[in-house]
């Protein structure tokens, strides 16, 4: 039961106790009435909380849809922002990408300007280029100024032509006589740019070679007698005029501008072997050690052969004399034998003992004459197996002999393999050590690299030096070797032969004397 | 249940009935039995719309909790799109600034490009007419003319291509302006007769040209209105030495030639 209820029920049995003692049909009616008041009251109070709540409701209702609807709004707004945004970076990006392109090329056109300039220039116009460049560089969040700045190079580039064409004298300073700077005029001719000092006392025109000074080196031109002066000053007359070029001042640099080509490229070797550095001095030092020794026992033995071939030739005109009677050496007369039977005088004889076929027919004399000397009692002569170990005495000469003939073609032998290798090792480490100081600097110029790869080359060029002319001279060598070696060979098998032939009388003497014997 | 809560009311409201006196006036049964109906009814009423309230309560207020919930959210959410917003108005200014920059610095190239032009265009006699047919010079030329004759609404328009057929121009001009050039140009003599002429350019400063058989040698200059030729048959013999030693290889020399500073 509800509070309310229980009041109602209070309020009937307040109002219903005088009734007892009252009339009851009025006590009802009173009571009807008294319920009909609460019903009221409770319709408008419960009418009243209703009203306050439905707009307390209605209230927030309000609130939710302004709300709802300023969400709305801000949400728009938003896309509305975003949207604005992305076609601002898609406007951004194109007119960045405009902008790139044309920074690149700006600065791509600053790059190389200062690449073109000539030495003379460069002291005017390096350092505005370089100065622009770098403002250009620090402006990256003002491309307005960037632009600007790149722009100023371009248009000191338009400027610099105007200035140039029909020539442009300007007051300068330049590198004399023992890179001297002085204080002078330079003309600006194209290509060519000439110098006259201050004093007017030298005179000449400029190198197109970077001397790392920023200041051009002026080369003197000795036919020039004040012309380059005069023209230089007044803006007219004769000049020494270079189409080549640059080549011409290069030679006059040189101050041999006679030489010839291949002259010029001897002397080139000069300039290569001023870069070398100390590796390839050790790999161009061991290549000369092995081409003095290479060549000194290739003339060696050159001289040698030339000697024995001599000796050889006289040697054979006298075996060929006493090979019809191989019995000259058949007595023990040592001198006897050594002179062919008296055929060849001391001088021959000399020449002859230098041959290598005297020392082996000096062996096959001895062995013969020390057989003979102990078969002088029973004659038998020499036998089958005397002359069999006389042969095996001679080839033991021969392998002597081609052993003396071979001796030192080993040193020939190692220059050929060797050389090459020790020229490669020298040139593959210069190389190496170039590329070491290139990294190390960081600049990757083809003139930082040229002088120390020509140089490392010249290693390799020294060891085929040493390799090449000792392959000719070993061919030929060892083919005249083979030669007297084939030589020494036939004569072995004719000495054998003959001294076969000769001594066979003795076995017959032999048998005769053992027929007596018998009888 | 609803009758249970009646039943105390209408015991109290018999209670008058109860305690009537007999011997006093009289009352009618139907009159008592309608008023006691009547009171019921007037309290059924009551507990009625007692029912009927707490329903609406009830209802009115979950649903206010849901506004107010509602409520609370949408504060939420517009917080957060504010903040979204506030960004985004940032970042549209910082991209409207940064956008500007780059306008600014289109319109500054547009500028200096109109410029270079304007300070290019009086050079283009000084180029020799060998040079003048070289591509990329060509072509600078030609876009610089039509950017000339371009009416001023028109000028900043295309600028990266003229640009970089600007740069392009000027670096082969450059390079010529480093080198010596021999190109063989038709030149007329003061009769009026032509010849086909070996013409050596030192850059943009100083030409020399011969003849064939070197009957007809001059020298040049570059002027505001072109090359301007002047004949120096005497300088024939040397003129061709300096042509031999600039073709050569080997023959690498000086010629002693003339100059004259325009």
């Amino acid at each position: 039961m509800s509070l309310r209820s229980l009041s109602i029920v209070c309020i009937s049995v307040l109002t219903a106790l005088p009734a007892l003692a009252a009339n009851p049909n009025d006590a009802a009616q009173d009571s009807i009435r008294k319920a009909a008041d609460e019903l009221v009251n409770t319709q408008k109070e419960y009418s009243d909380l209703r009203l306050g709540l439905y707009r307390e409701v209605n209230r927030l209702d309000d609130e939710a849809l302004k709300l709802a609807k300023e969400l709305r709004s801000i949400e728009r707004e938003e896309e509305l922002r975003t949207s604005k945004i992305r076609s601002l970076e898609r406007e951004i990006e194109t007119r960045k990408a405009d902008f790139t392109y044309a920074s690149g090329v700006l600065n791509q056109y600053a790059k190389a300007v200062v690449t073109r300039l000539h030495p003379a220039e460069a002291q005017f116009i390096k350092g505005d280029i370089e100065a622009h460049d770098q403002k250009a560089a620090n402006a990256t969040n003002d491309p307005r100024s960037e632009v600007a700045e790149r722009m100023q190079i371009l248009q000191l580039g338009v400027k610099r032509l105007a200035d140039l064409a029909g020539g442009k004298r300007i007051e300068g300073k330049a590198l004399g006589r023992a890179g001297r700077a002085m204080e002078g005029t330079l003309l600006m001719l194209g290509p060519s740019v000439f110098f006259t000092s201050a004093d007017k006392s030298f005179e000449g025109i400029a190198s197109l070679a970077e001397n790392g000074a920023g200041l051009p080196a002026i080369i003197p031109i000795h036919e020039s007698n004040g012309a380059i002066a005069k023209a230089v000053t007044t803006g007219e007359g004769p000049l020494p005029m270079d189409g080549t070029g640059g080549r011409a001042i290069e030679e006059a640099i040189k101050g041999r501008g006679t030489h010839s080509g291949a002259m010029e490229h001897v002397m080139l070797f000069g300039d290569i072997a001023k870069n070398m550095m100390f590796d390839g001095w050790i790999a161009i030092g061991v290549c000369v050690l092995m081409i003095a020794i290479g060549w000194s026992v290739a003339l060696k033995k050159f001289l040698y052969l030339n000697s024995i071939q001599k000796s050889t030739t006289e040697f054979l005109r006298q075996w060929y004399r006493l090979s019809s009677d191989l019995t000259a050496i058949d007595h023990g007369d040592k001198g006897s034998v050594q002179s062919f039977g008296g055929n060849a005088d001391s001088s021959i004889q000399k020449l002859v003992q230098k041959s290598p076929l005297y020392e082996i027919y000096h062996i096959g004399s001895e062995e013969i004459r020390h057989r003979l000397e102990q078969d002088r009692i029973l004659k038998k002569g020499l036998s089958g197996r005397s002359i069999q170990a006389i042969r095996a005495a001679l080839d033991a000469g021969l392998v002597r002999a081609n052993h003396k003939l071979t001796d030192g073609l080993i040193y020939l032998t190692i220059s050929i393999a060797g050389g090459p290798y020790v020229g490669l090792l020298g040139t593959v480490v210069g190389v190496m050590i170039t590329f070491a100081i290139i990294s190390k600097v960081g600049e990757v110029d083809v003139n930082a690299i040229a002088p120390g790869i020509a140089s490392a080359l010249l290693a390799t060029v020294a060891g085929l030096i040493v390799a090449i002319p000792a392959l000719f001279v070993y061919s030929y060598l060892n083919s005249r070797i083979k030669n007297i070696g084939g030589e020494m060979q036939v004569f072995i098998d004719e000495f054998v032969t003959k001294m076969a032939e000769f001594y066979q009388g003795s076995d017959k003497a032999n048998a005769e004397a053992a027929t007596a014997n018998a009888e | 249940m609803r009758l249970l809560q009646l039943l105390p009311g209408a015991f109290l409201a018999s209670l008058p009935l109860m305690a009537q006196d007999a011997p006093t006036k009289p009352s009618s049964p139907d009159e008592l039995r309608g008023s006691v109906r009547e009171w019921i009814e007037t309290m059924r009423k009551i507990q009625t719309e007692e029912d009927s309230w707490e329903k609406d309560h009830e209802v009115l207020k979950g649903y206010k909790e849901g506004l107010e919930k509602e409520i609370e959210d949408l504060k939420e959410q517009t917080e957060r799109a504010q903040t979204r917003k506030d960004g985004g108005d940032k970042q549209s200014l910082d991209k409207i600034a940064e956008r500007d920059r780059f306008i600014a610095a289109q319109e500054e190239l547009a500028t200096q490009v109109r410029q270079l032009e304007e300070s290019l265009s009086p050079l283009i006699p000084l180029f020799p007419e060998g040079l003048k047919k070289q591509p990329k010079v060509a072509l600078g030329i030609e876009s610089l003319q039509q950017s000339l004759k371009a009416p001023a609404e028109k000028r900043n328009e295309e600028v990266s291509k003229r640009l970089f057929n600007l740069t392009e121009m000027l670096s082969d001009v450059e390079k010529f302006q480093q080198g010596v050039h021999v190109h063989t140009e038709l030149q007329k003599d003061s009769e009026g007769q032509e010849f086909r002429m070996e013409v050596v350019y030192f850059g943009l400063a100083a030409a020399y040209a011969v003849n064939e058989d070197g009957s007809f040698a001059r020298i040049g200059k570059p002027d505001t209105t072109g090359w301007k030729f002047e004949d120096r048959p005497d300088l024939s013999l040397a003129i061709k030495s300096l042509i031999t030693s600039t073709l050569s290889e080997k023959d690498v020399t000086f010629t002693q030639l003339p100059f004259l500073q325009p």
